[in-house]
């Protein structure tokens, strides 16, 4: 699947993601705060269900040795240690093994290597008041930072391997599509995958649509300016991040090559372009400036857009 | 958001030199169409040369689908691409088809609505550029990943015709260079504040 590649490397990506992070683990902060209180020591999933921390930890794995900072975490944590060391069964185990559990379940989720196991306290089975003391065993052990992950299966569902390793591959799913609602606007209140995915990809596709308006754009405006003096511009004030000098002489070959039509039309030779341009509708010679120009992009976009949606 | 803002504005700027680059060496023999197709692969390796190979699959895609090669090389890597296509497909049409819970789903609705995500998977698949090869998770990740260069890649481009298109209103004749150095001015400024 995906290889563990360092996301600190570049500083873009992980930045791009990182910031979504801080936004969203204020509402997944506010969003446990406010449904820890009213459990009634549900299932595992319901109390993983939160959040977008969670989500967090399973993009950035890097990011595990900074998880204990969470001051809720920690709070929980110090509050679970402290009831653990008494004793296993106390009078009143509801209120904190929902907390505590939560911690110790978020903490053994931030293990990089994420790798399901059957607990043995998931082969007995399943009331919260009996997963008290389990919990309070396995949590001991959580000190040592196991290298699996101890799911417990929820009460009424198979527990082998297969369904275990489904239902953390759909927790990871689901942790993604709360991070790309938060992108996509307008998308925080659709539930459901197929609506999500259907926003999304509207709104890759107006994006792309935008995109191809933009340069057709520019390209109407592009023949009457004259690039040559941005040279010494672009060398002085905008600084080239990232590319080095292997980069740049990519970047410019490839550029010589796209204007030189390899690229636009790989297997015409280039004496053919005439006789396209002849061809071309008169129509092109109004678009200098104008909103026809959008006129024509989205004409142009509009015969994929067909195709896609008789294709759904 | 400091953080984004300046990983943002890093993007940015190198795309927009890059972009800046690519305009100079336009010709003005090319039709409209040719010249805006050339424009807009531009701005896509722009965006991948930008953004850099580490941490993400799309740039990768796009590099290697825009590198020039000869003509059997490119029937050779096409060849490729299909038995790799043919080969996921097989494997995810033998994954799916034994998976557990379409065993043992009773619930009509549930299929149904397995189906219909399949179908839009299909199609973001197609829309992120190196996506047919993914599995979800990671096709989620990377879309992700490509919304948010996407959106600064359409901001960038919108200030830059902007920017053109007021120097060529203003004057035609002279100082058009040094207008649009101006607007590029104004571009990386006004790039600044929406963060």
């Amino acid at each position: 699947m995906r290889h563990p590649s360092s996301p600190l490397e570049v500083p873009g990506a992980g930045g791009e993601i990182q910031a979504l992070v801080p936004v969203a683990s204020a509402s997944g902060s506010a969003a446990r705060s406010s449904s820890g209180g009213g459990r009634s020591g549900g299932s595992f999933t319901a109390l993983l269900g939160l959040p977008t921390s969670q989500a967090m930890e399973l993009l950035l794995p890097a990011a595990a040795p900074a998880f204990p900072a969470d001051p809720d975490l920690v709070d929980r944590a110090a509050r679970f240690s402290a009831f653990a060391s008494p004793s296993p069964s106390s009078p009143s185990p509801t209120p904190p093994p929902p907390p505590s559990s939560s911690a110790a379940a978020a903490k053994r989720k931030a293990d990089p290597a994420n790798r399901v196991s059957k607990s043995k306290a998931a082969k007995k089975g399943k009331t919260a008041a009996a997963s008290g003391e389990d919990k309070d065993g396995g949590g001991d052990g959580d000190d040592e930072k196991p290298a699996y992950v101890h799911v417990r299966a929820r009460r009424g569902q198979a527990t082998d391997s297969h369904s275990l390793a489904e239902r953390a591959r759909r927790e990871k799913i689901n942790a993604r599509m709360e991070l790309l609602k938060e992108l996509v606007p307008g998308c925080s209140k659709v539930s459901g995958t197929v609506l999500v995915l259907d926003e999304i990809i509207n709104h890759v596709q107006s994006l792309q649509r935008q995109v191809e308006y933009l340069s057709m754009r520019l390209a109407a405006v592009n023949p009457r300016v004259d690039f040559g003096g941005l040279d010494n511009f672009l060398t002085t004030e905008v600084t080239w991040p990232d590319m080095g000098i292997n980069g740049a002489r990519h970047l410019m070959q490839l550029q010589q090559h796209f204007w030189h039509g390899d690229l636009a039309h790989p297997l015409q030779p280039p004496s053919q372009w005439e006789k396209r341009a002849d061809t071309h509708p008169p129509v092109f010679s109004n678009s200098s400036s104008s909103l026809f120009g959008y006129d024509l992009a989205s004409s142009g976009a509009q015969p994929q857009t067909g195709k896609l949606k008789t294709e759904l | 958001m400091r953080g984004p803002c300046n990983n943002t504005m890093a993007f940015k700027r190198g795309f927009l030199g890059s972009l800046l680059v690519s305009l100079q060496s336009s010709k003005a023999t090319m039709s409209l169409e040719e010249r805006k197709r050339a424009i807009k692969s531009s701005a896509d390796v722009a965006m991948a040369t930008a953004r850099g190979v580490a941490g993400a699959r799309w740039p990768q895609a796009i590099l290697s689908s825009s590198s020039s090669s000869p003509s059997k090389m490119q029937a050779k890597v096409k060849r490729c691409k299909n038995i790799v296509r043919r080969c996921c497909h097989k494997r995810r049409r033998d994954g799916n088809g034994t998976s557990f819970f379409a065993r043992t789903a009773l619930n009509r609705s549930t299929e149904v609505a397995r189906r219909l995500v399949k179908k839009r998977t299909k199609v973001l698949r197609r829309m992120i550029p190196g996506g047919e090869l993914l599995d979800e998770i990671s096709l989620l990740h990377e879309a992700m990943d490509y919304v948010v260069h996407l959106h600064a890649e359409v901001d960038v481009l919108r200030l830059v015709s902007k920017a053109l298109q007021r120097s060529n209103a203003s004057s035609e004749r002279f100082a058009s260079t040094a207008q649009l150095k101006e607007g590029t001015v104004q571009v990386s400024g006004e790039s600044e504040n929406p963060c």
